[in-house]
Protein backbone atom coordinates (compact mmCIF):
# COMPACT_ATOMS: atom_id res chain seq x y z
CA UNK A 1 0.00 0.00 0.00
CA UNK A 2 1.30 3.63 -0.67
CA UNK A 3 0.47 4.71 2.47
CA UNK A 4 2.72 7.78 3.52
CA UNK A 5 1.92 7.57 6.90
CA UNK A 6 4.55 6.05 9.12
CA UNK A 7 3.47 4.35 12.27
CA UNK A 8 3.57 7.51 14.48
CA UNK A 9 1.59 9.39 11.71
CA UNK A 10 -1.25 7.02 11.99
CA UNK A 11 -1.75 7.03 15.80
CA UNK A 12 -2.11 10.87 15.69
CA UNK A 13 -4.47 10.74 12.78
CA UNK A 14 -8.20 12.26 12.96
CA UNK A 15 -9.56 9.62 11.42
CA UNK A 16 -7.45 6.73 13.46
CA UNK A 17 -8.63 8.34 16.97
CA UNK A 18 -12.34 8.81 15.19
CA UNK A 19 -11.76 4.75 14.96
CA UNK A 20 -11.04 4.55 18.34
CA UNK A 21 -13.33 6.84 19.85
CA UNK A 22 -16.23 5.24 17.94
CA UNK A 23 -15.61 1.59 19.54
CA UNK A 24 -15.99 2.72 23.29
CA UNK A 25 -19.33 1.43 23.24
CA UNK A 26 -18.47 -1.76 21.33
CA UNK A 27 -15.18 -2.19 23.59
CA UNK A 28 -17.71 -2.40 26.79
CA UNK A 29 -19.60 -5.32 24.88
CA UNK A 30 -16.16 -7.15 24.38
CA UNK A 31 -15.21 -6.46 28.22
CA UNK A 32 -18.43 -8.57 28.98
CA UNK A 33 -18.65 -11.19 26.34
CA UNK A 34 -15.12 -11.66 26.29
CA UNK A 35 -14.63 -12.53 30.04
CA UNK A 36 -18.10 -14.45 29.56
CA UNK A 37 -16.45 -16.55 26.54
CA UNK A 38 -13.42 -17.29 28.20
CA UNK A 39 -15.21 -18.95 31.27
CA UNK A 40 -17.42 -20.75 29.20
CA UNK A 41 -14.70 -22.26 27.23
CA UNK A 42 -12.53 -23.46 30.29
CA UNK A 43 -15.74 -24.41 31.94
CA UNK A 44 -16.89 -26.71 29.19
CA UNK A 45 -13.61 -28.31 29.81
CA UNK A 46 -10.91 -27.04 27.42
CA UNK A 47 -7.50 -26.45 28.88
CA UNK A 48 -6.32 -23.22 29.01
CA UNK A 49 -4.10 -23.60 26.54
CA UNK A 50 -6.81 -24.66 24.32
CA UNK A 51 -8.96 -21.47 25.31
CA UNK A 52 -6.14 -19.33 24.59
CA UNK A 53 -5.51 -20.95 21.12
CA UNK A 54 -9.23 -20.91 20.74
CA UNK A 55 -9.63 -17.33 21.59
CA UNK A 56 -6.81 -16.27 19.45
CA UNK A 57 -7.09 -18.33 16.62
CA UNK A 58 -10.58 -18.60 16.31
CA UNK A 59 -11.86 -14.90 17.01
CA UNK A 60 -15.54 -15.35 16.80
CA UNK A 61 -16.95 -15.25 19.86
CA UNK A 62 -20.65 -16.40 18.63
CA UNK A 63 -18.80 -19.75 16.75
CA UNK A 64 -16.52 -20.00 19.87
CA UNK A 65 -19.92 -20.19 22.03
CA UNK A 66 -21.89 -22.81 19.73
CA UNK A 67 -18.72 -24.78 19.37
CA UNK A 68 -18.48 -25.77 23.39
CA UNK A 69 -21.29 -27.70 23.86
CA UNK A 70 -20.11 -29.80 20.72
CA UNK A 71 -16.64 -29.99 21.85
CA UNK A 72 -17.89 -31.32 25.47
CA UNK A 73 -19.98 -34.43 23.55
CA UNK A 74 -17.43 -35.17 21.66
CA UNK A 75 -19.19 -34.69 18.24
CA UNK A 76 -17.25 -35.39 15.19
CA UNK A 77 -15.05 -32.24 14.04
CA UNK A 78 -17.24 -31.89 10.54
CA UNK A 79 -20.01 -31.20 12.25
CA UNK A 80 -17.69 -28.61 15.00
CA UNK A 81 -16.87 -27.50 11.65
CA UNK A 82 -19.99 -26.77 10.02
CA UNK A 83 -21.38 -25.15 12.71
CA UNK A 84 -18.60 -22.80 12.68
CA UNK A 85 -18.90 -22.05 9.12
CA UNK A 86 -22.54 -21.70 9.27
CA UNK A 87 -22.89 -19.63 12.49
CA UNK A 88 -20.30 -16.95 10.55
CA UNK A 89 -21.98 -16.58 7.16
CA UNK A 90 -23.17 -13.10 7.94
CA UNK A 91 -19.82 -11.77 7.88
CA UNK A 92 -19.73 -12.92 4.01
CA UNK A 93 -22.53 -9.79 4.09
CA UNK A 94 -19.44 -7.79 6.05
CA UNK A 95 -17.05 -8.86 3.69
CA UNK A 96 -18.56 -8.26 0.08
CA UNK A 97 -19.41 -4.72 1.70
CA UNK A 98 -15.66 -3.27 2.91
CA UNK A 99 -14.12 -5.53 0.51
CA UNK A 100 -13.62 -2.28 -2.35
CA UNK A 101 -11.30 -0.20 0.34
CA UNK A 102 -8.85 -3.08 0.08
CA UNK A 103 -8.63 -3.77 -3.21
CA UNK A 104 -5.21 -1.92 -2.86
CA UNK A 105 -3.32 -4.17 -0.52
CA UNK A 106 -1.65 -7.53 -0.93
CA UNK A 107 -3.62 -10.43 -0.01
CA UNK A 108 -1.99 -11.09 3.22
CA UNK A 109 -3.05 -7.61 4.48
CA UNK A 110 -6.06 -8.04 2.81
CA UNK A 111 -6.36 -11.51 5.17
CA UNK A 112 -5.66 -9.44 8.23
CA UNK A 113 -8.07 -6.88 7.58
CA UNK A 114 -11.05 -9.28 6.65
CA UNK A 115 -9.80 -11.37 9.94
CA UNK A 116 -10.12 -7.61 11.97
CA UNK A 117 -13.64 -7.15 10.21
CA UNK A 118 -16.26 -7.84 13.54
CA UNK A 119 -19.80 -7.57 13.57
CA UNK A 120 -19.68 -4.06 16.06
CA UNK A 121 -16.39 -2.47 13.44
CA UNK A 122 -18.20 -3.51 10.48
CA UNK A 123 -21.36 -1.21 11.59
CA UNK A 124 -19.83 1.62 12.85
CA UNK A 125 -17.26 1.70 9.74
CA UNK A 126 -19.32 1.07 7.09
CA UNK A 127 -21.92 4.05 8.55
CA UNK A 128 -18.36 6.61 8.44
CA UNK A 129 -17.33 5.71 4.84
CA UNK A 130 -19.79 4.95 2.19
CA UNK A 131 -18.41 2.51 0.06
CA UNK A 132 -19.78 3.61 -2.92
CA UNK A 133 -17.61 7.00 -2.71
CA UNK A 134 -14.50 4.98 -3.63
CA UNK A 135 -13.86 4.72 -7.41
CA UNK A 136 -12.49 1.26 -7.27
CA UNK A 137 -11.25 0.77 -10.96
CA UNK A 138 -7.94 2.92 -9.73
CA UNK A 139 -7.08 4.04 -5.81
CA UNK A 140 -5.48 7.22 -7.53
CA UNK A 141 -8.47 8.14 -9.02
CA UNK A 142 -9.68 7.94 -5.70
CA UNK A 143 -12.42 10.64 -4.60
CA UNK A 144 -13.03 12.51 -3.12
CA UNK A 145 -8.93 12.62 -2.04
CA UNK A 146 -8.10 11.31 1.30
CA UNK A 147 -11.25 9.19 1.50
CA UNK A 148 -9.86 5.65 1.27
CA UNK A 149 -6.83 6.77 3.59
CA UNK A 150 -9.18 8.01 6.02
CA UNK A 151 -11.11 5.02 5.76
CA UNK A 152 -8.20 2.96 6.09
CA UNK A 153 -6.65 3.99 9.12
CA UNK A 154 -9.56 4.46 11.03
CA UNK A 155 -9.94 0.35 9.83
CA UNK A 156 -6.56 0.00 11.22
CA UNK A 157 -6.97 2.03 14.74
CA UNK A 158 -10.82 0.17 15.67
CA UNK A 159 -9.93 -3.33 14.45
CA UNK A 160 -6.34 -3.21 16.78
CA UNK A 161 -8.48 -1.91 19.48
CA UNK A 162 -11.55 -4.34 19.89
CA UNK A 163 -9.04 -7.48 18.78
CA UNK A 164 -7.25 -6.21 21.61
CA UNK A 165 -9.87 -5.40 23.93
CA UNK A 166 -11.16 -8.66 22.87
CA UNK A 167 -8.35 -10.89 23.46
CA UNK A 168 -7.52 -9.60 26.72
CA UNK A 169 -11.10 -9.95 28.06
CA UNK A 170 -11.14 -13.80 27.03
CA UNK A 171 -7.36 -14.07 29.05
CA UNK A 172 -9.13 -12.68 32.33
CA UNK A 173 -12.18 -14.99 31.57
CA UNK A 174 -10.44 -17.78 31.08
CA UNK A 175 -7.95 -17.24 34.03
CA UNK A 176 -9.56 -16.05 36.89
CA UNK A 177 -12.84 -18.84 35.37
CA UNK A 178 -13.24 -20.32 38.79
CA UNK A 179 -14.11 -16.49 40.29
CA UNK A 180 -16.64 -15.23 38.33
CA UNK A 181 -19.72 -16.83 38.66
CA UNK A 182 -22.57 -17.38 36.03
CA UNK A 183 -24.95 -15.56 38.55
CA UNK A 184 -23.75 -11.90 37.47
CA UNK A 185 -25.48 -11.97 34.21
CA UNK A 186 -22.21 -10.70 33.04
CA UNK A 187 -23.66 -11.11 29.09
CA UNK A 188 -26.12 -9.21 29.57
CA UNK A 189 -24.08 -5.84 29.98
CA UNK A 190 -22.56 -7.06 26.35
CA UNK A 191 -26.24 -6.26 24.88
CA UNK A 192 -27.06 -3.12 26.68
CA UNK A 193 -23.41 -2.17 25.15
CA UNK A 194 -24.65 -3.11 21.83
CA UNK A 195 -27.93 -1.27 22.26
CA UNK A 196 -25.89 2.01 23.14
CA UNK A 197 -24.14 0.75 20.47
CA UNK A 198 -26.94 1.07 18.02
CA UNK A 199 -29.31 3.85 18.81
CA UNK A 200 -26.93 6.59 17.60
CA UNK A 201 -27.26 4.56 14.53
CA UNK A 202 -30.30 5.47 13.57
CA UNK A 203 -29.91 8.65 11.89
CA UNK A 204 -32.82 8.52 9.24
CA UNK A 205 -35.59 6.47 8.29
CA UNK A 206 -33.87 3.98 6.28
CA UNK A 207 -32.14 2.80 10.00
CA UNK A 208 -35.23 2.69 11.72
CA UNK A 209 -36.99 0.91 9.17
CA UNK A 210 -34.00 -1.66 8.98
CA UNK A 211 -33.52 -2.10 13.00
CA UNK A 212 -37.28 -2.83 13.54
CA UNK A 213 -37.42 -5.05 10.52
CA UNK A 214 -34.59 -6.80 11.57
CA UNK A 215 -35.43 -7.17 15.37
CA UNK A 216 -39.04 -8.55 14.49
CA UNK A 217 -37.59 -10.74 12.03
CA UNK A 218 -34.96 -12.27 14.68
CA UNK A 219 -38.29 -12.82 17.19
CA UNK A 220 -39.91 -15.00 14.61
CA UNK A 221 -37.03 -16.89 13.22
CA UNK A 222 -35.11 -17.10 17.25
CA UNK A 223 -36.83 -20.76 17.19
CA UNK A 224 -33.65 -21.79 14.30
CA UNK A 225 -30.54 -23.58 15.21
CA UNK A 226 -26.93 -22.51 14.83
CA UNK A 227 -28.12 -18.47 15.28
CA UNK A 228 -29.47 -18.65 11.01
CA UNK A 229 -32.34 -16.49 12.72
CA UNK A 230 -29.43 -13.72 13.18
CA UNK A 231 -28.82 -14.35 9.08
CA UNK A 232 -32.86 -14.22 8.27
CA UNK A 233 -33.24 -10.95 10.14
CA UNK A 234 -29.96 -9.52 8.47
CA UNK A 235 -31.55 -9.98 5.46
CA UNK A 236 -34.87 -8.71 6.27
CA UNK A 237 -33.43 -5.77 7.66
CA UNK A 238 -31.02 -5.20 4.70
CA UNK A 239 -33.94 -5.57 2.12
CA UNK A 240 -36.24 -3.31 4.71
CA UNK A 241 -33.33 -0.81 3.97
CA UNK A 242 -32.89 -1.14 0.43
CA UNK A 243 -36.85 0.02 0.15
CA UNK A 244 -36.37 3.25 1.41
CA UNK A 245 -35.16 6.01 -0.88
CA UNK A 246 -33.49 8.25 0.89
CA UNK A 247 -30.46 5.43 1.93
CA UNK A 248 -29.48 5.82 -1.70
CA UNK A 249 -29.69 9.37 -1.77
CA UNK A 250 -28.44 10.39 1.54
CA UNK A 251 -25.12 12.43 1.65
CA UNK A 252 -22.87 10.71 3.77
CA UNK A 253 -20.35 12.60 6.25
CA UNK A 254 -17.42 11.48 7.84
CA UNK B 1 -11.79 -35.87 23.15
CA UNK B 2 -7.96 -36.13 22.53
CA UNK B 3 -6.05 -33.22 22.68
CA UNK B 4 -4.41 -33.85 18.91
CA UNK B 5 -8.80 -33.98 17.85
CA UNK B 6 -9.20 -30.66 20.24
CA UNK B 7 -6.34 -28.71 18.51
CA UNK B 8 -7.60 -29.65 14.78
CA UNK B 9 -11.33 -28.97 15.81
CA UNK B 10 -9.86 -25.34 16.53
CA UNK B 11 -7.24 -25.64 13.27
CA UNK B 12 -10.48 -26.12 11.56
CA UNK B 13 -12.80 -22.97 12.81
CA UNK B 14 -9.82 -20.70 12.64
CA UNK B 15 -10.21 -21.87 8.97
CA UNK B 16 -13.84 -21.24 9.25
CA UNK B 17 -13.47 -17.27 10.66
CA UNK B 18 -10.86 -16.97 7.59
CA UNK B 19 -13.23 -17.98 4.95
CA UNK B 20 -16.49 -16.42 5.48
CA UNK B 21 -14.51 -13.13 7.24
CA UNK B 22 -11.79 -12.90 4.95
CA UNK B 23 -12.37 -15.08 1.58
CA UNK B 24 -14.01 -12.13 -0.40
CA UNK B 25 -12.06 -9.30 0.98
CA UNK B 26 -8.96 -11.74 -0.72
CA UNK B 27 -10.57 -12.51 -3.47
CA UNK B 28 -8.19 -10.87 -6.15
CA UNK B 29 -11.54 -9.77 -8.26
CA UNK B 30 -13.61 -6.55 -7.68
CA UNK B 31 -16.85 -7.50 -7.28
CA UNK B 32 -19.27 -5.65 -9.11
CA UNK B 33 -22.61 -4.71 -7.53
CA UNK B 34 -25.59 -2.65 -8.18
CA UNK B 35 -25.04 0.66 -6.40
CA UNK B 36 -28.04 0.19 -4.71
CA UNK B 37 -27.41 -2.85 -2.92
CA UNK B 38 -23.89 -1.74 -2.38
CA UNK B 39 -25.42 0.63 -0.04
CA UNK B 40 -28.17 -1.33 1.73
CA UNK B 41 -25.18 -3.76 2.24
CA UNK B 42 -23.73 -1.38 4.54
CA UNK B 43 -27.19 -1.89 6.46
CA UNK B 44 -26.11 -5.60 7.43
CA UNK B 45 -24.10 -5.12 10.15
CA UNK B 46 -26.56 -3.14 11.74
CA UNK B 47 -29.32 -5.15 11.25
CA UNK B 48 -27.30 -8.53 12.61
CA UNK B 49 -27.08 -6.09 16.15
CA UNK B 50 -30.30 -5.04 16.20
CA UNK B 51 -31.06 -8.94 16.01
CA UNK B 52 -29.28 -10.35 18.88
CA UNK B 53 -30.62 -7.53 21.20
CA UNK B 54 -34.61 -7.78 20.95
CA UNK B 55 -34.89 -12.01 21.50
CA UNK B 56 -32.17 -11.52 24.30
CA UNK B 57 -34.81 -9.41 26.14
CA UNK B 58 -37.41 -11.93 25.75
CA UNK B 59 -35.82 -15.26 26.22
CA UNK B 60 -32.80 -16.26 28.43
CA UNK B 61 -29.94 -17.99 27.17
CA UNK B 62 -31.89 -20.85 28.42
CA UNK B 63 -34.61 -20.47 26.28
CA UNK B 64 -37.08 -19.09 29.37
CA UNK B 65 -39.27 -16.36 28.28
CA UNK B 66 -38.00 -13.21 30.96
CA UNK B 67 -41.01 -11.28 32.03
CA UNK B 68 -41.45 -7.43 31.88
CA UNK B 69 -40.36 -6.73 35.63
CA UNK B 70 -37.01 -8.12 34.96
CA UNK B 71 -33.81 -6.31 35.39
CA UNK B 72 -32.68 -7.16 31.69
CA UNK B 73 -36.15 -5.69 30.11
CA UNK B 74 -35.84 -2.35 32.59
CA UNK B 75 -32.69 -1.87 32.07
CA UNK B 76 -32.70 -1.83 28.12
CA UNK B 77 -36.26 0.07 28.73
CA UNK B 78 -33.51 2.53 31.51
CA UNK B 79 -30.88 2.35 27.89
CA UNK B 80 -33.63 3.80 25.62
CA UNK B 81 -34.48 6.61 28.36
CA UNK B 82 -31.31 7.76 28.83
CA UNK B 83 -30.42 8.06 24.76
CA UNK B 84 -33.79 9.77 24.76
CA UNK B 85 -33.22 12.56 27.13
CA UNK B 86 -29.38 13.35 26.56
CA UNK B 87 -28.66 11.85 23.10
CA UNK B 88 -25.34 10.53 24.78
CA UNK B 89 -23.86 7.22 24.28
CA UNK B 90 -22.35 7.64 27.48
CA UNK B 91 -25.76 8.30 29.27
CA UNK B 92 -27.66 6.05 27.77
CA UNK B 93 -24.99 2.94 28.87
CA UNK B 94 -24.36 4.10 32.36
CA UNK B 95 -27.90 4.55 32.60
CA UNK B 96 -28.73 0.42 31.75
CA UNK B 97 -25.92 -0.83 33.77
CA UNK B 98 -26.69 1.10 36.64
CA UNK B 99 -30.77 0.00 36.64
CA UNK B 100 -28.87 -3.33 35.45
CA UNK B 101 -26.51 -3.83 38.55
CA UNK B 102 -29.42 -2.40 40.95
CA UNK B 103 -32.12 -4.92 39.74
CA UNK B 104 -29.77 -7.99 39.48
CA UNK B 105 -28.29 -6.71 43.23
CA UNK B 106 -31.96 -6.87 44.27
CA UNK B 107 -33.03 -10.19 43.20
Amino acid sequence: MQDPGSRSRWLSDPAAAMGVRDMVPAMVAMVAWGIVTGVAMVQSGLSTGQALGMTLMVYAGSAQLTSLPLFAAAAPLPIIWASALIVNLRFVLYGVAVKPFFQGFSWPRRLLFGFGNVDVLSAEFLRRFDPTRLKTASLVSEHPPGFLQSAIRYFKSAALTIWAVWTASSVVGILLAQWIPAAWGLDFIGTLALIALLLPMITGRAELLCVVVASMAAVLSAWMPLKLGILVAMLAGVIAAMWIPEAQTEPHHE
Amino acid sequence: MSDATIWLGLIGMMVMTLLTRSGIVVWPGPIHLPPRLQRALRFAPMAAIAAVILPSLIWSPQGDVIGLLDPRPLSAFACLLGWWISRQMSVCLTAGIVVYALGMLAL
